[in-house]
């Protein structure tokens, strides 16, 4: 079974496949320009100092995103034992 | 159109070395960074190959030519109305997916194109493997692998252009033909033909071994950006920037002073052996060229040391990552983190900053952020900073008494970002209009900076702008205050009733009718309003040679300085109304007398206030 989450909790280091972009026309239009399209694979590499914003890994680019942004953007993963992972507090953010 | 001059245009995403591309070509010097949106207007040169003169156009970096985005808008504009003999499209080889969608776009608009598929070489070394043949007979146009950077691949991309202009080379795909992005029913169809497209190239010519960063691209921005490391290495860098401008600045500008010193006796001699006139000898040497090599000996020094280093770091990558690890102060305050890079441009010159606002995308995020962007010092005012600095808390070259430079200048600085983030916040609250579009930005890979080259340009840049400036401004600044000075109203001189006029309020601030004076002459180009204020101070021609800041320190003293003077000149230097420059580039760029004004208005108020804040407090506690 796959999971879907918005993109803002994947954790740290963890990899996912976007499945959708629903921010409002021109900012999907912007997340898209930069390689976050779905179908992409996208992987979560580090956090700001303060937790926000996060920087996402795709095709090799890397880009920035804040909460707002990448909580409009829903990713999908495989199942594994992703059910502990992908609750709520993941990122270890403040 | 003259039959020998081809226009060529470079189209590409942001940040994929079209400007390097243009420099090369064009042997101009257009600044280039290693982020995106460092290009938001287009310039135009001019080279000659096989004997045919080109004329090419740097276009801003697009990432759709769909999108509404202003700086994309002149692209996309040019791409679709200007008759071009032929686009090159600069690809970024490193991140071909994303690039070749823009090259798909701009080929369904415009087939009589070149891809120059640049910084291959980069891209081998992290494993990405481009059949240049392949991709070609997909496109149906030529693909070079060049990478600008190390000039290879140019000759081979300036054949095929030349095919291109001469049409010679016709371009083979009937597929992109078939696209129409021009309405806005064919548009979707259209982009999901485009994404089908460029899946296949990508899968049919592109070998990438791993869709990871490099392992040390990873760890760099690790630490960079980590809770712990994050910020102190920010403040780290900044400190040794300031650390290495001021210990180097030191000597040069004592040379140069005595250089100048004794060509000016060699003048004033050439001056007597002609038999010219006092008024004039007056005029010229001690009105024009004492204050010309006022502005060149206390302003190039620091300027030739902190610019190149800044172009170095910006070179490097790092800045977008300063902007990563700021945008939540800048969020808290309901602005963009991106207007941290407007602001670090802003360091360099406040009018480039202000019209570097347009990588904001929210009205009223980039209406703050140009409104804010005088609150950075410029190169112009820096050295000001760095003079009195000097001059009043630290004058021996020691290394405690450079460390507490150091240290004051992080202190404006950390003072400048807070007033920034302060106004800021409440002018969001004032200015009505859009929420927040959010922080979407592109962190590019580190590059190692081509040191000398760097160096070398932004060293020829910085000081032909300077003299230049110099020649125009300073030049009738010195002038018009030695007339001044010279011309008398009633038995005193006309600017000794100005700066009678102003001593009550300059007082009131903390600080006299003479430094007003000399801002508001400085209006023109701030690089003025020190020998402005020595030119005052030593009217009449009877003025001491200026040779280091030992001497500065005396005469500002004599006239009644003290550290607190130092303090609120250095505060109104940070905040007081911008140069003629950046107030008109405000006015372009917003659209809006109104708003110009606020930005005039805003800092100046600032400024006033501060130095009032300061000035009731030294006479509570002191």
């Amino acid at each position: 079974m796959k999971l879907r989450f918005p993109l803002w909790t994947l954790p740290l280091g963890k990899s996912g496949i976007i499945s959708s972009v629903n921010s409002e026309s021109a900012t999907a239009e912007r997340i898209r320009n930069l390689g976050l399209t779905e179908g992409a694979g996208v992987r979560a590499v580090f956090f700001a100092p303060f937790g926000d914003p996060r920087a996402y890994e795709v095709n090799r680019s890397v880009v920035a995103l804040r909460r707002k942004q990448a909580s409009e953007i829903i990713v999908e993963t495989e199942e594994e034992d992703g059910e502990k992972q992908f609750q709520g507090h993941a990122g270890g953010e403040s | 159109m003259e039959k020998n001059n081809f226009r060529v245009m470079l189209a590409g995403n942001p940040n994929v070395g079209k400007s390097t591309l243009f420099n090369l070509l064009t042997r101009k010097n257009q600044h280039t960074g290693n982020w995106t949106g460092k290009t938001v207007d287009f310039s135009t040169g001019l080279f000659t190959y096989n004997g045919r003169s080109y004329s090419l156009t740097d276009l801003p970096g697009a990432y759709s030519l769909l999108s509404f985005s202003p700086e994309e808008a002149v692209t996309r504009d040019h791409l679709l109305s200007e008759s071009s003999d032929c686009v090159i499209i600069v690809l970024d080889a490193t991140a071909v997916e994303r690039n070749l969608r823009f090259a798909l776009e701009v080929l369904s608009v415009n087939q009589n194109a070149v891809i120059c598929l640049n910084m291959t070489d980069e891209c081998e070394k992290n494993g990405i493997f481009i059949d240049s043949e392949k991709m070609s007979a997909a496109l149906g146009v030529s693909v070079v692998k060049t990478s600008a950077a190390g000039k290879k691949g140019i000759a081979l991309l300036l054949k095929e252009v030349e095919a291109v202009c001469e049409g010679n080379k016709k371009p083979e795909s009937a597929e992109l033909s078939l696209i129409d992005l021009s309405t806005a029913d064919s548009r979707s169809s259209a982009v999901s033909l485009l994404t089908q497209i460029s899946k296949r190239i990508i899968k049919d010519c592109v070998t990438i071994k791993s869709d990871r960063r490099n392992e040390s691209q990873q760890r760099l921005d690790k630490l960079l950006t980590s809770k712990s490391f994050g910020i102190p290495a920010m403040m780290l860098l900044t400190a040794l920037l300031f650390w290495i401008t001021l210990v180097g600045a030191n000597y040069p500008s004592e040379w140069l002073s005595a250089l100048f010193s004794l060509i000016k006796s060699g003048l004033n001699e050439l001056m007597s052996l002609l038999k010219a006139p006092e008024f004039l000898r007056g005029l010229l040497i001690d009105g024009v060229y004492t204050t010309l090599s006022w502005v060149v000996s206390v302003m190039l020094p620091p300027m030739a040391i902190f610019f190149p280093l800044f172009a170095l770091i910006e070179e490097s990558g790092y800045l977008p990552r300063i902007a990563f690890n700021a945008d939540s102060a800048f969020a808290k305050c309901g602005v963009n983190g991106k207007q941290c890079l407007t602001m670090m441009m802003g360091i360099g010159c406040n009018a480039c900053g202000v019209e570097g606002c347009r990588i904001i995308h929210g009205r009223k995020e980039r209406l703050i952020a140009i409104l804010t962007n005088t609150f950075m010092p410029c190169n112009g005012r820096f050295p000001i900073l760095i003079a009195l600095i000097a001059v009043f808390f630290s004058g021996g070259a020691e290394p405690k008494s450079t460390l507490l430079s150091v240290l004051i200048l992080m202190g404006i600085t950390t003072l400048c970002v807070a007033m920034t983030l302060l106004v800021s916040k409440l002018l969001s609250r004032m200015i009505g209009g859009d929420s927040s579009s959010g922080f979407i930005l592109e962190l590019p890979p580190y590059r190692k900076p081509r040191i000398i080259k760097t160096i070398v340009n932004s060293l020829r840049d910085k000081a032909l702008k300077v003299l230049g400036r110099a020649m125009l401004v300073a030049a009738p600044a010195g002038a018009v205050i030695w007339l001044t000075a010279n011309i008398s109203i009633n038995g005193s001189a006309v600017l000794d009733h100005c700066v009678g006029f102003l001593e009550p309020f300059g007082k009131a601030i903390g600080v006299d009718g003479v430094i007003l004076i000399a801002f508001i002459l400085g209006f023109p180009a701030n690089e003025t309003v020190i020998p402005a204020m020595l030119m005052a101070y030593t009217q009449s021609g009877t003025l001491t040679d200026y040779s280091g800041y030992g001497q500065l320190s005396e005469l500002f003293s004599a006239n009644g300085w003290t550290a607190l003077t130092a303090v609120c000149v250095m505060i109104i230097t940070v905040f007081h109304f911008p140069c003629s420059t950046t107030c008109l580039t405000i006015r372009k760029e917003t659209r809006s007398l109104k708003w110009t004004l606020a930005a005039f208005l805003l800092p100046t108020a600032l400024g006033i206030l501060l130095c009032a804040v300061i000035n009731c407090l030294y006479t509570i506690f002191a």
